[in-house]
């Protein structure tokens, strides 16, 4: 009997906030596989988090991966090389307008710093709250790294979820703040042709670019564009298909285990993780919503109007929220095609938002 | 609630947009130059190749 007990005895070591850690764990697992939400890190996060909040559970393995990983930035950086060796800059380039629809998305990271703040969270951590509203993991996880936010795991958490969860955040959104008549605009796709060279000069001038004015961020867009260039260049095809499957797998295997480090119940059962998952979706809702208001100011100005869904679409979510903008528009419309429109605004919101990431770093550190 | 915070971080809110949108008309004008400069090479170079191609007739069998 007293083997017995021996045995079990830590089975009452249980608090209840591991407990309901491990419930939460399982809860990602559940999204992951049974509704496939970003199952390839919600599914490795749930296990992390069921794993660590055992009671006096040895977590140095999973400690060393986030040191070397996540602390050292280097996984969200490597993971940006797959990333960018994946996305398709084409319908972008060739109609160069939407590039300012990426740009308008990125609003309620900024508005969301401010709610933060005024929730009561410290101008660090609000950063690291508000960066949620990039809808990147690797920014957001690069940003909330920088600050040594200690709310890691949730900013985390939240980041991947909302992100899976935008065609669910976004449709009701929309439809809330524009009129039938707008969402039923229609919006002719000209494909233009985008020469090799531009594809190819692109990367490294947008780096050179965006990494002088906000240096923070030059090694977030240089990692995306050189996955981007070793894609476009033609001649490094085999590093660019390692890098968009093999590379991008392997990270995102480690990079969901290593963040559940940061989902201890000492650090994430608090009421301040609420705060920050409701911060989040605070962020997700004004990202579209500056988006499509920017739109439809655009409209006053312009002869030949834009579906202001196509705002919506500049958030950095990609491919869900170019998707969700394409249904909407067939729902009101079954000839209204906005797909390579908002696939445009989608992949522009990829660049705004590592952009605006890198001024956030810079703009929050001159103010400490 | 620290209202002078919230200031300061409406201040970084309207520096931050603006900076986003500075870097991203700055890549437009860049892209938008490169689309033109790159067609138009590519329009010169079909109108100055005025020789006819030798016609590949394959012997009749």
């Amino acid at each position: 009997m007293e083997i017995f007990s021996d045995l079990f005895s830590n089975v009452l070591n249980f608090t209840w906030q591991q407990l309901l850690m491990i419930c939460t764990g399982a809860l990602l697992i559940f999204l992951a596989v049974k509704r496939e939400m970003e199952p390839s890190l919600l599914l490795p996060m749930g296990f992390g988090a069921v794993l660590v909040n055992l009671p006096f559970v040895q977590t140095e393995a999973i400690e060393t991966l986030f040191s070397a990983g996540i602390a050292s930035e280097l996984f969200p950086l490597l993971l940006f090389i797959g990333i960018g060796a994946m996305i398709d800059f084409g319908p972008l380039l060739s109609n160069p307008k939407m590039f300012l629809f990426g740009a308008a998305a990125q609003f309620g990271i900024f508005f969301t710093l401010t709610a933060a703040v005024a929730a009561g969270f410290d101008l660090k951590d609000a950063a690291s709250a508000a960066i949620i509203a990039a809808a990147d993991g690797p920014t957001s996880i690069y940003v909330a790294n920088y600050f040594q936010s200690v709310y890691q795991g949730a900013i985390m958490v939240a980041a991947y979820s909302y992100m899976a969860l935008v065609p669910i955040i976004q449709p009701p959104i929309i439809r809330a703040i524009t009129t039938r008549k707008e969402r039923m605009i229609r919006m002719e796709y000209v494909p233009g042709e985008v020469s090799r060279t531009t594809r190819i000069l692109f990367p490294v001038f947008v780096t050179i670019i965006a990494g002088t004015v906000a240096p923070k961020s030059a090694e977030l867009i240089g990692f995306l564009m050189f996955g981007n260039l070793i894609r476009e260049c033609g001649v490094l095809d085999s590093l660019s298909q390692s890098a968009q499957h093999e590379l991008a797998n392997l990270i995102t295997l480690l990079l969901g285990l290593s963040v559940s480090f940061k989902m201890k119940a000492e650090w994430f059962v608090t009421w301040q993780t609420l705060l920050i998952l409701g911060l989040g979706l605070v962020g997700f809702v004004f990202d579209t919503v500056g988006g499509v208001l920017f739109a439809k100011a655009l409209n006053l100005f312009s002869k030949k109007k834009v579906n202001p869904m196509i705002g919506a679409a500049g958030i950095s979510a990609f491919p869900m929220a170019s998707r969700v903008v394409h249904k909407m528009g067939l729902e009101e419309d079954s000839y209204n095609f906005l797909l390579m429109h908002a696939a445009g605004a989608n992949v522009s919101g990829q660049i705004a938002s590592v952009i605006a990431g890198g001024l956030m770093i810079t703009l929050v550190e001159n103010v400490l | 609630m620290n209202t002078q915070m919230v200031w300061t971080c409406l201040g970084i809110m309207g520096s931050g947009m603006l900076g986003i949108f500075a870097v991203i008309l700055v890549i437009w004008g860049l892209v938008a130059l490169l689309n033109r400069l790159t067609r138009k090479k590519k329009r010169e170079g079909r109108g100055r190749n005025t020789r006819p191609r030798p016609s590949r007739i394959s012997p009749r069998q």
